[in-house]
């Protein structure tokens, strides 16, 4: 498997494989949202293309899309951010003060993010009905922290750890208190895989259903895929039209940003996995 | 900085971190095992049970079957997944043309939401006009479509190939950051032995790539027990409850106001996943490299 | 500034249990010196770089600069590395990637709060003495080694500290740069006149840089002294060893006073040295010890010249070129010695005559550390 020599025949194909593989469904997603209707396959008609299925979702007010759509983006934005904060100050600290049980931190850590998430979702719903937030937006973003604050820690204290301690001491000696460095000197120079880890904590909390299912029940804190999975016709045909226009227009910007940032957000996966 | 100082700076920067994971994790795990305990439903006085909702587990017909389907359903996708993700990442090791839109392609299964992409699934599986029975007819694989979402092996492939669609990239790309740590000058070494290209994947790649490959399966073997969006959404845990994934169980109880069972049902998943996860560590002697 | 260490010792835990780095270090650095901590690896010279600069904790002991207490151990005096008024150039030069080299240079005097109206000249100032005022608006991974290194040294300058600490600066340099900034270093510390203390493994950049050298081993001084002293008058068998290239030779040797004489035994072989050996050896009539002879006091004589026992005989080896001369390897009864030659060399295999200098022999009584 020499990285020099490219394209032998089966790696072609494989490649070809690939890119099917992984865009057949999604391409598949796209036409029937540009479709009047969904069974253009069966070779009736063949595909009409309109698109009053994107019309419908974004005018549409009992359809509730923007409104998803804007819960998604600041319920994930806010606690996205948050947790990466969490995890950077912890991260420094991990890396770079001596601390008992360092550690088990990490592994403790790196264990809570194996739990199922039914196994936390009964007691988050109580938590939440007692404060009376069931379906607002803090009921989401706190468990949302928790939810991407594993992942966080685990990447960004890979990247922390790569920042040489000598940068640490020289900043030292030339006068600075410990938040000094943090601030002038450490958050500088991780400020891009702050912002990889950003990036990807976005996207797992974007993409996160079974908390948003329960916690949530109605367009004032519903993110988009329970809305999406929930989507249903109002004569028992269910209209896909409109759940492909509404998928394709969600997962555009997410699909976007991972095409944009596909170099930091490999990196910021690798590390995290090697890490673990 | 005296140390004491340093000290409590350090206290300071955890706090947050410790804070947020006691009370959104381990305290709801807690919770959860603790209920499992319990008679807690809406409605009925909260009564202790001991380790009876655990005997009902184990006299539960569904719950046997929910148990047959996770780990069926774990031993099914996840060696389908790395075996597909090791194939893709050793197709993003070579400097192919257009190896950027390559990698750009892996990740948009991955970038999708579980939930928006199952409703495409589902659509894809729709027995009357789905691509996947267009591609089953029009490929001449079988005569008739196929009944995807309306039998229980027709369910159960589908969810495999839903969630193996998914998680691949993630295999993948772990996969490939192993697989670029290997040093060119191995395989220079390997061919100037007379190794053939097969070979050398026997005897330097796969060797190498071991201890990524354990972690990729450790990691997928997890999330795989405790799936829950595909199966919600493609198939409901239908048909009969044949695809009722543990967590999608444990879920219905709760939606029908038994917390207690519900919680057991949880707990049963997570010691599941506890169990499998001590095997591997053991097994590939990774507990040395953790601490 | 001056530098007093009293009884410093240095201990940490490690997996093997307590290590003990430092062990009873009393020293003093006088105002304006050139100061070198000289030894091998894991000698603990960077860990009194350490303590001087606050980035460790003496365990035991107290440090003093100009009279005051600025670190003792026990915890009841602590000054703070940002307090000290230390500078410090590292081994990495650590300087700050996402800074331009004004920037890093600035730095300490941005943190310091130095009016801002100063801070430019200042910077610019210092980098037209290491002459890289034109590499200031560069990254530091846009410059190449030496200019990195001449960075850091400007960092650690521009704030005029009392005290300048240097982490083997020059070990990443190649080795024409290497001599090349040495020199100017030299200079640069004369023109200033900071106290300096130097970490480096390398024992011929001691020998040109330092006023005094201390030569560690083991977390113990070995020696202090000048170039002059360390080289003509080791202390012990180690510091003879270490300091000066080629090694110098070293058999152990069994002596006895015969009047004005001592008569050696060693390597299987008598040799009488005349008078001019006899202070070497103390007070004493007879005894055991070490030999040592540097390679350039011991002379090759070809057969045939008998003297009075004042030669050994041996095989010639492989002689090594160096240029000036040769170094050549010569074999007796077991024994190596190593013999500098301005002349050609002798034949592989040839029996040859080694005629050491009297009074260039060194005795050592204790054994090879």
């Amino acid at each position: 498997m020499k990285t020099e020599r490219p394209g032998s025949l089966p790696m072609l194909v494989a490649a070809i494989f690939l890119l099917i593989f992984c865009l057949l469904p999604f391409g598949y997603m796209v036409l029937t949202s540009f479709a009047r209707r969904p069974d253009y396959l069966r070779g009736n008609e063949g595909l009409t293309f309109t698109l009053e299925n994107y019309h419908d979702i974004l005018s549409a007010q009992s359809l509730h899309f923007l409104d998803y759509l804007r819960n998604s983006l600041v319920i994930s934005g806010l606690s996205a951010a948050c947790a990466v904060a969490i995890a950077a100050l912890a991260a420094y600290a991990l890396t770079r003060l001596s601390i008992p049980g360092k550690g088990a931190i990490l592994f403790g850590v790196l264990a809570a993010s194996l739990f199922p998430q039914v196994s936390l979702v009964s007691y988050l719903f109580k938590m939440m009905n007692a404060l009376g937030w069931i379906n607002t937006w803090p009921a989401l973003i706190l468990p949302y922290i928790g939810w991407v604050l594993p992942l966080s820690l685990w990447i960004l204290v890979s990247y922390f750890a790569q920042i040489p301690l000598d940068l640490d001491r020289a900043a030292l000696v030339d006068g600075c208190s410990r938040r000094q460095i943090l601030m002038r000197v450490i958050l500088p120079v991780a400020a891009p895989g702050i912002f990889s880890t950003f990036l990807l904590a976005f996207i797992f909390a974007f993409n996160e259903f079974l908390f948003a299912l329960v916690l949530s029940v109605d367009h004032r804190a519903r993110t988009i895929p329970v809305g999406i999975a929930l989507f249903q016709g109002l004569h028992g045909q269910i209209p896909w039209g409109r759940i492909m226009a509404a998928s394709v227009f969600t997962t555009l910007p997410v699909v976007a940003l991972t095409l944009f940032f596909q170099r930091r957000i490999v990196q910021g996966l690798t590390r995290g996995a090697i890490k673990g | 900085m005296k140390p004491a100082q340093d000290s409590r700076t350090a206290l300071l920067f955890l706090l947050p971190l410790l804070l947020t994971v006691l009370i959104f994790i381990a305290a709801p795990v807690a919770g959860t095992i603790v209920e499992s305990f319990f008679r807690d439903v809406t409605f009925l006085p909260r009564r202790f049970l001991g380790v009876d909702n655990f005997r009902s587990l184990l006299a539960d017909r569904s719950f046997h079957q929910s148990v047959r389907f996770t780990l069926l359903f774990t031993f099914a996708s996840v060696p389908l997944e790395v075996a597909l993700g090791l194939i893709f990442a050793l197709v993003l090791n070579r400097p192919l043309p257009g190896r950027g839109l390559l990698r750009a392609a892996v990740l948009v299964p991955w970038a999708i939401p579980a939930a928006v992409s199952g409703r495409t699934f589902e659509l894809i599986y729709n027995y009357s006009y789905g691509l996947a029975n267009y591609l089953v007819l029009t490929l001449g694989v079988s005569e008739a479509p196929v009944n995807w979402l309306g039998s229980s092996y027709g369910a159960f492939a589908s969810l495999v190939i839903a969630d193996a669609w998914r998680t691949t990239p993630f295999v993948a790309i772990i996969l490939l950051a192993g697989l670029s740590a290997i040093p060119d000058e191995l395989y220079d070494q390997a061919t100037i032995d007379g190794a053939t290209g097969l070979q050398q994947f026997a005897r330097v790649t796969l060797p190498l790539l071991k201890p990524v490959l354990t972690v990729a399966l450790l990691f997928r073997t997890i999330d795989a027990l405790r799936v829950f969006d595909v199966a919600y959404v493609i198939t409901g845990g239908g048909p009969g409850g044949s695809t009722n994934a543990l967590s999608l169980y444990g879920y219905q109880y709760f939606l029908s106001g038994d917390f207690g069972y519900g919680s057991a049902i949880s707990v049963v998943l997570f010691a599941l996943a506890l169990i499998l996860s001590i095997f591997y560590v053991r097994l590939s002697g990774f507990g040395r490299v953790l601490t | 500034m001056n530098i007093e260490l009293r009884q410093i010792g240095k201990r940490f835990a490690s997996r093997q249990g307590q290590v003990e780095a430092l062990a009873e270090i009393d020293l003093t650095i006088g105002d304006g010196e050139f100061f070198v901590l000289l030894g091998p690896s894991g000698c603990g010279k960077s860990t009194l770089l350490n303590l001087l600069a606050g980035l460790e904790r003496p365990s035991s002991g107290e440090i003093r600069f100009d009279g005051q207490t600025v670190a003792a151990a026990g915890g009841d005096v602590w000054v703070p590395p940002p307090q000290r008024d230390v500078a410090m150039v590292f081994q990495s030069y650590a300087l700050y990637p996402h800074l331009s080299a004004f920037e890093n240079i600035a730095f300490p005097l941005r943190v310091g709060r130095t009016v801002r109206r100063e801070i430019e000249p200042a910077v610019r100032e210092i980098a037209r003495t290491l002459q890289i005022e034109e590499h200031l608006m560069a990254r530091p991974a846009e410059l190449s080694g030496g200019q990195r290194q001449r960075v850091a040294i400007a960092r650690a300058l521009v704030r005029k500290p009392r005290l300048f600490l240097l982490d083997e600066p020059l070990s990443n340099l190649d080795a024409q740069l290497r001599a090349e900034t040495r020199v100017e270093l030299k200079r640069l510390q004369r023109e200033l006149g900071v106290t300096t203390v130097y970490v480096t493994h390398d024992q011929v950049e001691a020998m040109t840089l330092g006023h005094r050298i201390a030569v560690l081993q083991k977390g113990r001084i070995e020696q202090i002294g000048d170039a002059r002293e360390l080289y003509d008058r080791p202390a012990n068998p180690f510091v003879g060893r270490f300091i000066g290239a080629p090694r110098m030779n070293l058999l152990e040797a069994t002596w006895r006073r015969e009047g004005e004489a001592v008569r050696l035994h060693l390597a299987g072989q008598e040799l009488v040295l005349a008078g001019a050996a006899s202070p070497h050896f103390g007070g004493r009539e007879e005894g055991a010890c070490l030999a040592g002879w540097r390679p350039e006091h011991l002379h090759l004589e070809g057969e045939g010249k008998e003297e009075k026992k004042t030669s050994l005989t041996g095989r010639a080896g492989l002689s090594e070129p160096l240029g000036r001369e040769y170094l050549v390897h010569v074999e007796l009864n077991g024994a190596q010695l190593t013999v500098l030659r301005a002349g050609p060399p002798p034949g592989e295999g040839q029996r040859v005559r080694v005629r050491p200098d009297p009074e260039h022999l060194h005795v050592f009584t204790s054994p090879l550390a």
